[in-house]
């Protein structure tokens, strides 16, 4: 622990006493505040990258504290690039569409612009909110106090600091997005007033989010994450962190969106069209339809110019007073620390004992459903299993052969839950170091995560078989069969992944780890673990192919394939059960 | 539940554990024996937590061993964890959970009984005064309650070894008293214990015997009177200590240092 303190104070300690020279007893000049805020931030994601490679715990401190500082910045340029990326997009939709009307000659520039406008800055709003979480609820729950108290400054520069500090959180993507849209806007529109109402918009935005993304991260560590106790406690915990990981996954897939950017758009615009009496009065409309309005772009309505107004004024009332109340908690939080809220009713003692494997799987339910983090591992699969099956039913309107595609999306399906297998060690922060020291088998746990992550492949599993019941298909028994094969497959499969990665991290001793920080060797385990999963596929065509040289009736051939597939999945097991053997130390 | 026999509780011989290049226990032999407390001292960096996470079976040693009650950890590790309880230096709980959500998870790896672990877990949350904390997230407690979830977790499934590694940073007064008599009443069982601190008056109060390591080697083994006449100092452990880890001079000298510089700074 002291060797961790020494490492972590050794981050900043010169640069806050390089600070604490700069200050007397006047006030801090917002130079000097930025700066210090700066370390803080730094300090504040340190810690968090730190904390989560606490399962690593066989590895020397000294890696922990280099990996837990290349993360830190991995992180920063991460999501620069990710904003960069959406600011560029955005300059060349804007540019083209406002060109060459593609979008529909008869709809007018000013609509067009204001739509895209609007469309971006609800990108820009959502992505901060959903990748600000994390390091938000850190910055509320890490005691900012025991950082900013020790500097001989006064409680009005502490709070100054504090509330830089969580601006500086996420200062790289703000800058991007701040300097990214006016430029963007005014290259692709020549206008440079409308460049500064963009800017107006955008900063108005960024405050927006970054006010709700405080309360919502206060109110979650406050309130939602110490809910333990009842049962209608946990429910809602479960709901709240259900929602945020699975809106954090749909909101993934937007990347998706951009092949449907034009449709999008379009829709918008005949909305936009047929509502701009009250549309404009809703976010993020009325700062887009305010772009527009500003730089000069022709057809919008009057009515439109008076909501967009009305709309405006409303939103930039509330970004000032999200500010007033984001303030109050960085105050509060520059203080003292924030204590969650405890429960009161007292309930007698009793301790519920269970078997291993149900004991880890609720334990590792219980951590997710505290833990957006950890509650995507588990949502991820399920999200991906529902828009692939969606993408299925809309090819299937297109009239290809359903049989087909239904087959492909059941091979394909469960990837995605046998490569978040392996992030459901990472639950084992500090707990990786607890869970060696018990009298346990490293397989036990295997085996219990390599359930967790098939629990998780049922939704899947459900929706295909309702499909299954709906859909006009030529063979339902046949791919029934099919998919109920993939209940075992998934399970040896993330059996598999799980073990190689213990035995190529660990040594075949648990461990927790650090997703940033592995990411090539879970690759290759990865790559490893799909020819495992490919194998009774393979067997499948090879006796497929094989088959199609004779003349037999159809109920035989697919009898016949089906026996070869399961063969496969019967070898699959073996082999699981060989290596989960082989691979750990136990 | 292992059945302890006769004979030592852990001994260590020839322990060697490398990181890398770093030697961070180095040929460390020692022997814990039944009904006594083993103090294993030394300074920061000395090696004590490699050595204790190398006896738990948490760590496998680069070369030597060591036996928990006859048995090695590396080759009966289930075992071995059944007969000892461990506090850590670094608290490794699942700070996710409550206190009653933890202690069903520690009972079902430790296979213990419904009503057994029922029973235990409450007399020992009445001994450390922590009932109101006990559906509160451990995360939102204080590093004192943190410590009494973690020595719990120890005692819950009455262990005949304890290895306690700074267990008493963040106690109030009161439950640390309760967990110095406990380490007493436990060896009145025939138990053992392995007792790292940097606290020496404690380990000066509750030792039976000391070792104390420096740069991942032992230095200096006995009981206080033993280790005195070892080192040819007089007075308190702390002076001895300090002699047998060869830090006196050094000591002496920086407190020298800082007189003249603050002398020098009030001219």
């Amino acid at each position: 622990m002291n060797q961790k303190i020494k490492a972590t104070k050794k981050s900043t300690g010169k640069e806050f006493l390089s600070i604490r020279s700069l200050l007397h007893s006047q006030e801090l000049s917002w130079g000097d505040a930025w700066r210090a805020a700066g370390q803080l931030s730094s300090e504040v994601q340190f810690r968090t990258n730190l904390e989560m490679s606490a399962g690593a715990f066989r590895d020397s401190i000294e890696r922990r504290v280099k990996s837990a500082r290349t993360n830190t910045t991995f992180n920063k340029v991460g999501m620069s690039l990710v904003f960069g990326f959406f600011v560029a997009f955005y300059g060349f939709t804007t540019r083209t569409l406002t060109l060459f009307p593609i979008v529909s000659p008869i709809f007018n520039t000013g609509v067009i612009v204001a739509v895209i406008t609007s469309l971006f800055l609800a990108v820009a709003f959502a992505l901060l909110m959903f990748i600000g979480l994390m390091q938000s609820t850190t910055y509320i729950s890490c005691d900012i106090a025991s950082l900013t108290l020790q500097l001989p400054i006064t409680n009005k520069d502490a709070e100054k600091i504090a509330f830089l500090g969580y601006f500086r959180l996420f200062d790289a993507p703000i800058i991007v997005i701040l300097v990214g849209f006016p430029l963007a806007f005014g290259i692709a529109t020549f206008s440079i007033l409308g460049s500064f109402a963009c800017l107006a918009t955008t900063t108005i935005t960024i405050f927006l989010a970054i006010s709700m993304l405080l309360l919502l991260s206060h109110l979650f560590y406050t309130r939602i994450q110490s809910l333990g106790g009842s049962r209608l406690r946990g429910f809602i915990r479960t709901l709240f962190v259900l929602f945020w990981a699975f809106s954090f996954v749909a909101f993934s897939f937007s990347y998706q969106l951009i092949s449907y950017l034009i449709p999008l758009i379009q829709v918008l615009t005949i909305t936009a069209n047929a509502f701009d009496w009250i549309l404009p009065l809703f976010f993020p409309f009325s700062l887009g339809y305010l772009v527009a309005l500003i730089s000069g772009l022709p057809g919008l309505s009057v009515t439109s110019m008076i909501t967009c107004l009305i709309g405006t004024l409303l939103y930039g009332t509330l970004a000032i007073l999200g500010l007033r109340q984001s303030r109050r908690i960085l105050i509060q939080v520059s203080q003292s620390p924030i204590t969650p809220q405890v429960p009161t009713k007292m309930k007698p003692i009793s301790v519920q004992s269970s078997s291993h494997h149900i004991a880890i799987i609720r334990k590792d339910l219980r951590l997710a459903s505290r833990n957006p983090s950890q509650a995507v591992f588990l949502i991820t699969p399920i999200a991906t299993g529902i828009i692939l099956h969606l993408t299925l039913l809309s090819y299937i309107s297109l009239s290809f052969p359903a049989d087909s595609f239904f087959f492909m999306i059941i091979a394909i399906s469960p990837f995605l839950v046998i490569f978040f297998s392996i992030f459901l060690l990472s639950t084992e922060t500090h707990g990786a170091v607890l869970t060696s020291s018990l009298p346990l088998r490293t397989r036990v746990i295997t085996q219990s995560k390599a359930l967790l992550a098939t629990f998780s492949y049922l939704p899947i599993f459900l929706i295909q078989v309702i499909l299954l019941y709906l859909l006009p298909l030529l063979s339902p028994i046949f791919l029934l069969v099919m998919i109920v094969s993939q209940i075992p497959l998934v399970y040896t499969a993330s059996l598999i992944a799980i073990c190689l990665f213990i035995r190529l991290l660990g040594g075949g001793l648990i461990i927790g780890f650090n997703v940033g920080q592995h990411l090539l060797q879970m690759i290759g385990v990865l790559l490893i673990t799909i020819i495992f999963y490919a194998l009774p596929w393979i067997l499948y065509m090879y006796v497929w192919f094989d088959a199609l040289r004779f003349e037999i009736p159809l109920i035989y051939f697919n009898l016949y394939v089906i026996l070869a597939f399961w063969a496969g999945i019967c070898i699959n097991l073996l082999i699981g059960f060989i290596c989960s053997r082989l691979l750990l130390h136990d | 539940m292992l059945q302890v026999i006769n004979g030592n509780a852990i001994v260590a011989e020839g322990l060697v554990r490398n990181f890398g290049s770093k030697v961070a226990v180095d040929r460390l032999s020692f022997t814990v024996r039944r009904g006594e407390i083993y103090g294993l001292l030394g300074p920061n960096g000395a090696g004590k937590t490699t050595t204790v996470r190398m006896v738990c079976g948490l760590l496998p040693p680069t070369d030597g061993s060591v036996t928990v009650f006859g048995l090695d950890p590396t080759i009966f590790p289930i075992e071995v964890k059944n007969s000892l309880g461990l506090v850590p230096e670094e608290k490794m709980l699942y700070e996710s959970l409550t206190p009653r959500e933890f202690f069903d998870f520690i009972a079902s790896m430790r296979n213990l009984p419904s009503n057994v672990a029922t029973k235990r877990v409450d007399s020992l949350v009445k001994v450390f005064e922590m009932r109101e904390y006990y559906d509160t997230v451990i995360a939102a407690l204080s590093l004192g309650t943190k410590q009494k979830v973690a020595v719990i977790n120890a005692l819950l499934h009455e262990p005949p070894l304890l290895v306690l590694d700074e267990p008493l940073i963040g106690l109030d007064a009161r439950s640390a008293r309760v967990l110095k008599e406990f380490m007493k009443i436990h060896l009145e069982g025939n138990g053992a214990i392995l007792f790292s601190s940097h606290i020496l008056e404690i380990a000066e109060s509750l030792c039976t015997r000391i070792g104390i390591i420096d740069n991942g080697r032992l230095v200096a083994e006995g009981t206080v009177d033993e280790l005195r006449d070892l080192v040819k100092a007089h007075g308190t452990l702390e002076e001895v200590f300090l002699k047998a880890v060869q830090q006196d001079v050094e000591v002496a000298q920086a407190v020298q240092a800082l007189r003249h510089a603050l002398s020098e700074e009030r001219k």
